[in-house]
């Protein structure tokens, strides 16, 4: 026990000392370091801010085995622009419930954002920002996938998203016929 | 979220991103989109994702009945389905031939077949029918009823259950002597039962005007109607007659809102000096019991607040540069502003209380009847 307690109280020093810190740095599946605001974190990551109030933040870089450096550099270059870019208050209340919470559009800076990114990097964007609880950033990510999907047919679809077809060609034929009105051009 | 393991990957995403991609894109895409894999079509078949999709996509939708003379394109539309730009978002086929809408309720369309005079709702998002059992209640039967030609069919759903009911008033004449008799079924696709006999209205009601709410059918009174519009004058009598589908009963009568006619009787001429006949309806207004009337001198509408209390609103009142024409108030819209049908636009209108203008939306030449679409167009029925 008295041991325990030694440990206990270590604990508690390294956990003020990070409180103190109004950085976090994160660590990519292949070793790289990423710095990040420790508010804009615990802000817009559901899962960061857990890790933040839990104490379970490493200060020599808090291991994110999941997301690769590309990506991670992504978020954390996201969550940097968001910090320096609009008033918290209104991205909080429009990240709480995105199922049924009106969808708010992505704001120009979020647009150019997530344009400049390669398909691939956006895919893995949106894997971390799943992994990470950052409704927000899976939002404005997602958006942009969706768009990429306007007038494209299930083989162009089943593509981009490295889906295999798993229908046999008479059960496709029935899907086309009950929904025909679907495959039509306006 | 659905009941599907979210842990998983359907091909390079988390289901939970694909859920959220899938809730940005049009319903007319997603439908095609079932065609991609069985996880997809799981996803995009679930209620719950119809649901949220709904709640993120609130955008109204119309229902516009291809009029019957255009209807002979050959491509066998009857019904689109457009939103306030006029894009439209799905197209009906008929069932049959010479199937023809005769009016558009919540998400079905009332359907004659001019060829063998049958009737049947179709669902506009499932392409599903439901028909109308043939015949008449035992009782009407036995008192000699034997043709639907002047019957009125009014369908309502039932908040509770959502099953859908029919009303049905029968115009009969026997002896030189016209009644009024009313009779109701319920709406199945699979199985239905017979018409039920219920007892008369207490008084002539009119066909031309009535709506359901809730699964309350509201009528007017024939000789209201008539001493408005041709008299410019009130009775004394509750103007609104109800119907409840739910215990299948006469309900009580309404009071209908306090109109006043305008004193100055030039106000009321046309540009030949012919009185202008008034309009008395009823619309349905985002779910409100709402009256419309006038010229008196504006047309006014009146939104029945309180049930209970009997509490009338004069919400809007609009002024037109020529009367003449029946107006029907769609859908009040976010803002305030309201979309109207006027029969002598080829354009719906959207209404600005603020401005008092009206501008142009939906082109619907060649298109009647029209109503507002109060149903998902991801539903099946299965």
């Amino acid at each position: 026990m008295e041991v325990d307690k030694g440990k206990g109280e270590a604990e508690e020093t390294r956990k003020v000392a990070e409180a103190d810190r109004d950085t976090v740095t994160l660590k990519s599946s292949d070793g790289k370091l990423f710095e990040v605001s420790k508010e804009a974190a615990a802000r817009l990551s559901t899962v960061l801010a857990g890790m933040i109030a839990g104490g379970s933040i490493d200060d020599n870089g808090t291991d994110l085995k999941q997301i690769g450096s590309e990506a991670l550099e992504n978020v954390v270059d996201y969550c940097n622009k968001h910090a320096n870019s609009i008033p918290s208050a209104a991205l909080i209340s429009s990240s709480i419930s995105f199922n049924t919470a009106p969808f708010k559009e992505p704001e120009e800076w979020e647009r150019k954002f997530v344009d400049r990114l390669s398909h691939d990097a956006l895919f893995d964007l949106v894997e971390a920002a799943n992994f990470l609880g950052m409704e927000r950033l899976l939002d404005v990510t997602c958006h942009k996938i969706s768009e990429m999907m306007k007038g494209k047919s299930p083989d162009q679809i089943r593509e981009v998203f490295n889906i295999k077809n798993d229908y046999t060609k008479e059960e496709l034929e029935e899907i086309r016929q009950e929904l025909a009105w679907a495959f039509y051009d306006d | 979220m659905p009941s599907l393991p979210t842990s998983s990957n359907i091909g390079a995403l988390p289901l939970d991103a694909v859920y959220e991609i899938l809730l940005c894109l049009p319903a007319k895409l997603l439908c095609r989109l079932r065609a991609v894999c069985r996880p997809w079509r799981a996803l995009l078949s679930d209620p719950q994702f119809a649901l949220a999709h709904a709640a993120r996509h609130p955008e109204p939708l119309i229902a516009l009945a291809v009029a019957p003379y255009a209807g002979n394109k050959g491509d066998g539309v009857i019904v689109d389905i457009m939103d306030l730009s006029g894009q439209i978002v799905k197209r009906v086929r008929r069932v049959q031939r010479n199937d023809r809408v005769i009016s558009m309720e919540l998400d079905l369309a009332f359907v004659k077949n001019v060829n063998n005079d049958s009737y049947k709702f179709l669902n506009l998002a499932t392409g599903v029918a439901h028909h109308l059992p043939d015949g008449f209640a035992e009782e009407h039967v036995a008192f000699g009823v034997n043709r639907d030609s002047d019957s009125v069919f009014i369908l309502g759903q039932l908040p509770n259950t959502g099953e859908y009911k029919v009303l049905k008033l029968i115009h009969h004449v026997s002896n030189n002597l016209s009644s009024q008799l009313a009779e109701v079924c319920t709406l199945n696709s699979s199985s239905h039962s017979g018409w039920r006999r219920m007892e008369k209205p207490v008084d002539q009601i009119t066909s031309s005007t009535r709506l359901v709410i809730d699964g309350i059918v509201y009528l007017l009174r024939v000789d209201t109607v008539l001493s408005i519009t041709f008299n410019a004058r009130v009775t004394e009598k509750d103007m609104i007659i109800t119907f409840d589908l739910n215990t299948e009963a006469w309900g009580p009568c309404i009071q209908g809102p306090s109109i006043n006619f305008s004193i100055d009787p030039v106000e009321m001429l046309d540009n030949n000096g012919i009185p202008i006949i008034k309009q008395f309806s009823l619309a349905n207004l985002n779910g409100s019991l709402c009256v419309v009337h006038g010229p008196a001198p504006y047309m006014d509408f009146w939104i029945l607040t309180d049930f209970d209390k009997g509490v009338w609103v004069k919400q809007y009142s609009m002024q037109f540069e020529q009367y003449g024409c029946p107006v029907h108030p769609l859908l009040v819209l976010g803002d305030g502003r309201v979309l109207i049908h006027k029969i002598d636009n080829r354009f719906l209108q959207i209404y600005d209380p603020s401005t008092k203008n009206f501008i142009n939306s939906v082109d619907w030449t060649h298109y009647s009847p029209i109503s507002m679409y109060a149903g998902n167009l991801l539903s099946l029925d299965r």
